[in-house]
């Protein structure tokens, strides 16, 4: 595919390469949003395409269907509620990852924003379970910690 | 996942927000224990998150409060919400605000404190820049030493604070953009209440349920003026005509200023009011590029000078949205249809009725006609509980008429919304 020699950055598109060897096309102005992309850019050039080792084809397109709405400045409320609802916990996940290796900043806030609502009244174990974390507390320390804080393991809610 | 930085989990808390699940992702494991201690920005103790805290004693929460702040650092954002709690006693408020001082932006509290505590003289000051106070009294600003350089949003309920006070504080807020003020006790050292603000940065005053006889506010700046359940005798905005969304709701006043220029108004919303429609009509009628009227719920100072269409179309060419419930008689009718000038760009347009009468659908039908481009058609009908034989009626009649209406302007998108 001729790459067109632009002035205008706008309209020139970038490649990336996913870690399963897939390529995806996207705005350089959207590029510029990813830090870690843009990174690459500045060091490989924009005329190559650009290795994402860790972001994968399942995740991508997500990713650059967000930025198109970005670069619009048509990212509303509803949108987000949309682009996040049919997604299960284990996709958000991934695509949280994703965002803090691709150091996209707005995705990623959002994104913690809404990890931190599926954490909302759940208990300690759930928490755990959700993020992959040991337990590395002694018993001893556990019971203190608990301790400590009974006020806020009243009323919690049955984990699913 | 499990391998996430410890700045990324504080991060996340700090979006969790509230102290309770805060609390709970801390007990996770050791990581999370430090990314709740030195990398929580943001935590909030709020009654409407948890109704748990509704159960506890005040001293119990100020334990609990006192504990989980203290072994934060760096906070940036603290909101302490408490509904039904009286008073926090001041040693522990203070406690809570010295020990933030140094690093707070946002400050969210609304309760009592006893004894009173100068909030504003404890809690931090040079990177503050949202203060929300309620039930709280501010006494004596001294805007020499207590200034607030970062402070964008301020927002005080239910607050007792004398007028003099309340303007050194807005002059000591050299970057302020967003004031809400919402029923403050205005102490006042002579008879007459007035009240004087000055800012040339503030884009946004909020002000509800205040009574005065005089309130001028001076703000070259301004763009959103929204006056809501106020009882004042003189309001004067003084400006460069920069206001853009004009709002007033429930309001009495007998003078009314918003300065010559009006250019920039694109909304105006004039709900629960007594218009007195000349000088109404003066006051917007330069307003050009208007996009959003809406007159609701208004009556006329003079039955025979109400609103017509014909100086809405040729005042405002530009209006998009148009919103009209008052109280439609015969005489009136007649006059607010009369012309023939078209409303080109009206793409919605919302008409409601308190109590409805047969003259309504030929209203509707009168100002369907003369906008030819509508999309959108909302009918907002108040309709009482004790239905009598001659309302049920007229509403079968209206039902009638609008079938048959709609069916000739196929282009329109109705919706109805009854109360």
């Amino acid at each position: 595919m001729a790459q067109e020699a632009s002035s205008s950055t706008s309209s020139k598109t970038i490649s990336l390469k996913t870690g399963d060897g897939e390529i995806f096309e996207i705005e350089a102005s959207a590029a510029k949003q990813m830090k870690t992309v843009q990174r690459l850019i500045d060091d490989l050039g924009d005329d190559i395409t650009i290795p994402l080792h860790n972001v994968f084809s399942k995740e991508l397109p997500k990713i650059i269907e967000y930025y198109k709405k970005d670069i619009t400045g048509e990212i509303t409320k509803d949108f987000e509620a949309e682009f996040v609802k049919d997604l299960n916990d284990d996709e958000v996940k991934v695509l949280f990852l994703a965002a803090n290796y691709l150091d996209a900043n707005k995705l990623f806030e959002f994104l913690s924003q809404n990890i931190a609502d599926r954490l909302e009244s759940k208990s300690v174990e759930y928490v755990r379970k959700y993020f992959g974390v040991e337990n590395d507390f002694t018993p001893e320390e556990e019971s203190k910690l608990r301790e400590e804080r009974a006020w806020s393991f009243r009323g919690i809610k049955e984990d699913e | 996942m499990e391998n996430l930085p410890v700045e990324v989990i504080g991060n996340i808390l700090s979006h969790l927000k509230a102290a309770r699940d805060v609390v709970i992702a801390s007990a996770t494991c050791k990581k999370w224990r430090i990314a709740c201690c030195k990398h929580l920005h943001t935590i909030s103790f709020s009654s409407n998150d948890w109704s748990v805290y509704r159960d506890m004693t005040t001293t119990r929460l100020e334990i609990l409060i006192t504990q989980t702040i203290f072994q934060t650092s760096g906070l940036q954002s603290l909101s302490i919400l408490m509904e039904d709690v009286d008073e926090f006693s001041a040693s522990a408020v203070i406690a809570w605000l010295m020990y933030t001082r140094e690093t707070l932006r946002q400050l969210f509290y609304n309760v009592k404190t006893m004894p009173n505590v100068n909030i504003l003289e404890i809690c931090g000051r040079h990177k503050l820049e949202i203060l929300d106070l309620a039930h709280n009294s501010i006494v004596g600003v001294e805007p020499n030493y207590q200034r607030f350089p970062c402070l964008k949003s301020l927002s005080l309920s239910y607050v007792s604070i004398s007028a003099l006070d309340l303007n050194l504080l807005v002059s000591a807020c050299p970057r302020i953009e967003v004031l809400e003020l919402v029923n403050p006790e205005i102490a006042m050292s002579d008879a007459q209440v007035s009240v004087e603000l000055s800012s040339s940065t503030l884009k946004s005053v909020y002000v509800e349920a205040i009574s005065l006889d005089k309130f001028i506010l001076e703000a070259d700046g301004i763009e959103c003026l929204h006056l809501k359940d106020c009882a004042l005798e003189d309001f004067e905005l003084i400006g460069k005509g920069t206001l853009k969304n004009f709002r007033i709701d429930d309001v009495s006043v007998i003078h009314l200023d918003i300065g010559e220029i009006v250019e920039n108004l694109e909304t105006v919303d004039i709900s629960n009011f007594t218009i007195i429609w000349p000088k109404f009509y003066q006051m917007i009628s330069r307003s050009s590029n208007l996009k959003r009227l809406r007159l609701w719920d208004v009556m006329f100072d003079d039955e025979d000078e109400v609103v017509d269409l014909e100086t809405i179309a040729t005042c405002f060419p530009h209006l998009t949205h148009l919103s009209l419930s008052y109280d439609v008689r015969d005489g009136v009718l007649h006059y607010s249809l009369q012309g023939s000038s078209y409303l080109e760009n009206v793409v919605v347009l919302e008409l409601g009725w308190n109590v409805i009468n047969d003259l309504f659908s030929q209203w509707v039908e009168g100002l369907l006609k003369r906008c030819p481009i509508l999309k959108k058609l909302v009918i907002y009908g108040v309709v009482s509980e004790a239905k009598s034989d001659e309302e049920c009626k007229m509403l079968a009649n209206f039902t009638t008429s609008m079938v048959e209406l709609m069916r000739r302007y196929t282009d329109v998108d109705p919706h109805f919304k009854f109360e």
